[in-house]
């Protein structure tokens, strides 16, 4: 009899926990709800801090190739996303972020322009009175990242209504899933293209190019030559795309999906049962816990000194928890859980990292072992658990790892742990 | 009143040095004297060394205050303040707010008495309300006092209420630094003195030594009068001089505030901390401030933060009267230090908040002086005292005319709802921005008026457009990140600055011609250093948005930007 594996959270790590136990012939249920971690990320598809890489890659003085990844990796990655990932061996892909800074990264959304691939082209870059875009400004600073790149400030009108200075990123992509919307952009931008001699031009745009899937490169195809967006850590464009593929996904794979939160769990003998808010509860032999960090909300910093009475707290308790309760995980950040030393609560001097050591915020998480179990057969993966990476590849492999454990908790099998093959 | 005898009857020749005074400090006592000496003919040079109302004078609790809480041991300092106030409402009417405060009365033995005790008490304090225009107090029943402030809380048997005044002292300063400025003054922030050079057979001032801390250079200017305006770090200054810290000896007082997101009270409310010392909650601006502790301070005054054990004593305290506190979210802490008149042995409570003048003659030093104490709401009057002793120096006749002559913004009222058609922004937006610059909002609406895309919203939570970023940088003396958020309260709401700090540093860099790359560094040490200060003050929602900003710096900027660590960035000479 196949396992029943019950997965908790439709972030990225979450849906990589279902693909890989789905693969191993479990019967998997996801409950999902809310937007977390994975719906505000930029688009920039990382394994480790971008920065500490290319620190370390100045230190050894050679230029930044993709290192290899696991094959489940890439083949969940494929399956799932719409996300590109560099071959092993191969240059980084170098993005540009709206706040003109350019960086490396292992993956990215389709959609964003990759630096690396222009050449000796030059990068147009559209002027437009938007609030989070100003292309002389942006221009400036790329000229001083990407010193070898040329780029150029454009008058080509790119905002066809008044409206359009104001709305918000998303909006504004959404209106480019329309057809007749991209090519008449299109041919706003032509006659700079071909200006600028066309196979010696790409063109740099906000987080403006679709929701429903990235549409740079039907414009690319268009203008015959590279087109793409800048990236923006609030503008929640590639978050959306990446929700539209899940959700393309989710309908194709087989996965029953509970939209639906859940609210408490319950361990009888073998049986776990969780029980959700507005839907029947649901019963399996496992359950993944993926419901992401402070941000995803699986997390919850609430001191006791928070909502205290005027005297004081009148219990000591553990500062973190998760926000979905389940007998037995322990969450601590970094250190040893549930040790108070204060009535009214840690004090939290080193929230912030520095200098690339994480900061308690970002250490916290539900403690696990080696195997990834925090309870008698619960398993977490992602933001969700106290680890050493928070970034999209690292949920993705630790979520494949848990969903293969869930999937084989007694076959035995051992999955490797590294990220990297 | 002048201090130190035998008083220097030396008098000094006008333009005898490149300048007739050097002013050092940019806080209101600073910038206040830069003002009133240049009104009265003199040459003036003032150096700061961080920013324009980088200590005390932004790091107060924002209040033009009479200070009631003076009545019982210092009435001349209430008087002062009160009249004074009085002057500052009239030369720059937009930087002031109402601030009516409740002092709930709790049921006990002696309430009555101490309620009938305490109507008596501001009934003296109403003699002083007229000179500030302020509304005389009421006694009220503690169904009256329930119906102004549904969150009170406990058992009362009434309160009474009475009348204050806010005021952004940050802009205080900004205004009175740019009046001076406007009128013939040089006014150098980020720039240090650090040397106050003095005749050897005299011990007559010559000329002061400056450096300029972001880009290192360095110079002298000479000058017949040296005003060490640098509030507690006076002692400093004067060993600058040559003199003993002891010659301008303060005694240090820390005071931290917490900053809650929105307004939480209709007023402010008087609260007791569990060591018996008067706190408050107060509406601030568009904020909820509660403060603030009086701790004798022993360390490093250009980096000044608050800690989770000062900031736990003031939730503690104001949740006696107001529950609720312990609920709200906590989005910035800010400290400061007070340069109060040294005494050993009082508390700190009750030293004097009066102010001196000191004359280093009396110490061998002719053309020295200190400014010792004070307080915002008085610093109009003291650097009038200040600066009568410069006019006697320099045998000037001209009197005093700071109290007649308008502060930049403050001779036209400018509705901001016209203003926010005008300029088709929210009228949120244009609301904060007269508040900010009353008259001299026009300036920004002639920037937008020229490059309409600088009606673009650059920090959502104040908020505050890119044309007021632009014109913070290009006519307000704002040479960085902070200095812009210090002029605009940009980056200081919720959001800690995720959403602006880059975007501002891009601007910073832009105005000022430096590579973009110092602009980030702006906006890294401004994130981290803000962030220092929220992070002593954290609860759930704002702990859920820091690690989003960490997220979000992490994904753009990368950690390894987050080791310059509250260092200056340097800037091209
Ligand atoms: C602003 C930002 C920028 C980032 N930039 C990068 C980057 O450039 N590169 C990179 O590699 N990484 C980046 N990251 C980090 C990366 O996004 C995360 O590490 C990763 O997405 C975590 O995935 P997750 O599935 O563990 O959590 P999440 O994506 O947070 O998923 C958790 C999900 O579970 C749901 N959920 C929670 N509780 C329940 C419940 N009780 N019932 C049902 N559903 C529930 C939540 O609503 C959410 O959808 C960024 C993160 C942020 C916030
Ligand atoms: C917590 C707190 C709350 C307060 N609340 C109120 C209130 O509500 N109402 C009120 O009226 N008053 C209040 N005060 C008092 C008031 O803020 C101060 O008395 C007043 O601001 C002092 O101004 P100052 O110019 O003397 O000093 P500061 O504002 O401290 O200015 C001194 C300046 O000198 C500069 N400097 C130092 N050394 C050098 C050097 N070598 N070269 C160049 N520059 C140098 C510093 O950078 C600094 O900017 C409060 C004070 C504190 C600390």
């Amino acid at each position: 009899m196949s396992r029943r594996v019950i997965v908790v959270g439709w972030g990225v790590a979450g849906l990589a926990a279902a693909y890989a136990a789905a693969e191993r012939g479990a019967h998997v249920a996801l409950v999902g709800e809310g937007a977390g971690a994975t719906s505000l990320c930029p688009g920039a598809v990382d394994d480790v801090d971008w920065s500490e890489r290319e620190a370390a890659a100045a230190v050894v003085g050679a230029p930044l190739l993709a290192p290899a990844l696991d094959d489940e990796v890439r083949a969940f990655v494929s399956t799932v996303t719409d996300w590109d990932l560099a071959q092993a061996g191969q240059p980084l892909p170098r993005l540009v972020a709206t706040t003109g800074i350019v960086r490396t990264a292992r993956g990215r959304d389709p959609a964003l322009l990759d630096l690396g691939s222009v050449g000796d082209r030059t990068v147009l870059v559209p002027r437009a009175p938007r609030a989070s875009w100003d292309a002389d400004a942006l221009v400036a600073s790329l000229r001083d990242e990407a010193p070898g790149v040329a780029f150029e400030a454009i008058g080509a009108p790119v905002l066809r209504f008044a409206d359009e200075a104001r709305i918000a990123d998303a909006d504004l992509a959404a209106r480019h899933d329309d057809d007749a919307r991209l090519a008449w952009l299109a041919a706003r931008l032509a006659p700079h293209v071909e200006r600028a001699g066309r196979p010696r031009a790409a063109v740099l745009l906000g987080p403006w190019l679709g929701l429903a899937a990235g549409r740079a490169q039907v414009l690319a195809a268009r203008l015959g030559c590279p087109v793409g967006e800048a990236m923006a850590s609030q503008s929640l464009v590639a978050g959306l795309r990446f929700e539209r593929a899940r959700d393309r996904w989710l309908a194709r794979s087989g996965i029953e999906l509970v939209r639906a939160r859940a609210v408490g769990f319950e361990r009888t003998g073998e049986v776990c049962r969780v029980s959700l808010r507005g839907a029947p509860a649901l019963e399996a032999d496992v359950v993944i816990l993926a419901t992401g960090g402070l941000v995803g909300g699986g997390l919850v910093y609430d001191p006791p000194e928070h909502r205290a009475a005027p005297d004081g707290p009148e219990h000591v308790r553990a500062p973190f928890r998760v926000r979905f309760p389940i007998d037995g995980v322990r969450v601590g950040d970094g250190v040893a859980a549930g040790v108070a030393s204060s009535v009214f609560g840690p004090v939290l001097d080193h929230a912030w990292p520095r200098a690339g050591a994480a900061g308690s915020l970002e250490r916290a998480g539900v403690l696990a072992g080696p195997d990834r179990a925090a309870a008698p057969g619960v398993f977490v993966a992602g933001d969700v658990a106290a680890s050493e990476h928070r970034t999209v590849l690292a949920a993705v492999h630790a979520g494949l790892d848990a969903g293969a454990r869930a999937a084989a908790i007694e076959a035995g099998e051992r999955r490797k742990t590294a990220l990297f093959a | 009143m002048a201090d130190g005898a035998p008083p220097s009857t030396k008098t000094a020749p006008l333009g005898a040095a490149e300048v007739d005074v050097v002013v050092i400090g940019g806080g209101v006592n600073g910038v206040g004297v830069a003002r009133d000496a240049t009104m009265r003919g003199l040459k003036v040079a003032l150096f700061e060394r961080n920013d324009l109302a980088f200590g005390a004078s932004g790091n107060s609790s924002g209040m033009i205050h009479g200070g009631p809480r003076y009545l019982s041991y210092d009435p001349a300092v209430t008087e002062t303040s009160c009249r004074d106030s009085g002057h500052i409402q009239a030369i720059a009417p937009h930087l002031l707010f109402r601030i009516p405060f409740l002092v709930p009365v709790a049921s006990s033995a002696r309430a009555r008495v101490l309620l009938t005790l305490m109507d008596a008490f501001f009934e003296g304090y109403d003699e002083y309300q007229p000179l500030k225009r302020g509304k005389p107090h009421t006694r009220l029943t503690p169904d009256e006092m329930r119906a102004l402030e549904p969150g009170l809380h406990g058992d009362i048997v009434g309160g009474i209420s009475f009348d204050e005044w806010g005021i952004d002292g940050a802009r205080l300063c900004v205004t009175n630094a740019l009046d001076a400025k406007e009128r013939g003054a040089r006014v150098h922030v980020g720039t240090t003195v650090e040397a106050i050079e003095r005749r050897e057979d005299t011990g007559d001032v010559v000329a002061v030594r400056w450096r300029d801390l972001r880009n290192g250079r360095t110079g002298r200017v000479t000058t017949s009068a040296v005003v060490n305006a640098t509030g507690a770090w006076a002692p400093v200054t004067a060993s600058l001089g040559g003199l003993t810290a002891g010659r301008a000896r303060v005694r240090p007082g820390k005071g931290i505030h917490v900053a809650f997101d929105r307004r939480l009270t209709n007023y402010a409310i008087a609260a007791r901390t569990i060591d018996n010392r008067q706190i408050f909650i107060e509406p601030w601006q568009n904020i909820s401030v509660i403060g603030t502790t009086d701790d004798d301070y022993y360390g490093d005054l250009d980096d000044v933060v608050a800690t989770s054990e000062e900031v736990r004593y003031l939730v503690q305290g104001i949740a006696r009267v107001f529950p609720a506190i312990t609920e709200a979210r906590a989005i910035h802490t800010w400290a400061g230090v007070r340069p109060t008149l040294h005494a050993y042995g009082p508390h700190e409570d009750a030293l004097s908040r009066d102010h001196r003048v000191v004359d280093h003659a009396a110490h061998g030093a002719p053309g020295l002086y200190s400014m010792i104490g004070g307080k915002l709401a008085s610093y109009r009057l003291f650097a009038e005292e200040m600066t009568d002793v410069l006019a006697r120096r320099f045998q000037l006749g001209a009197s005093c005319a700071t109290h007649k002559s308008f502060l930049p913004g403050g001779d036209e009222a400018v509705d901001p709802f016209d203003l926010a058609e005008r300029l088709e922004i929210d009228a949120v937006a244009a609301r904060r921005l007269v508040y900010r610059h009353g008259s001299r909002s026009r300036v920004i609406e002639e920037r937008i008026a020229e490059s309409p895309r600088e009606a673009a919203v650059v920090c959502p939570c104040e908020p505050v457009l890119e044309a007021e970023v632009r014109h913070a940088v290009q006519g307000e003396l704002a040479r960085s990140v902070d200095d812009v958020s210090r002029r605009t309260r940009l980056g200081l709401g919720a959001c800690g600055g995720m959403r602006c700090a880059l975007r501002c540093g891009q601007i910073v860099a832009e105005e000022r011609g430096l590579p973009p790359r110092i602009g980030r560094e702006m906006a890294v040490r401004f994130l981290i250093n803000k962030a220092r200060a929220r992070v002593v003050a954290l609860g759930p929602e704002q702990a859920r948005q820091e690690a989003l900003a960490i997220s979000s710096v992490r994904s753009e900027l990368g950690v390894r930007e987050l080791s310059l660590d509250g260092q200056a960035e340097s800037e091209p000479r």
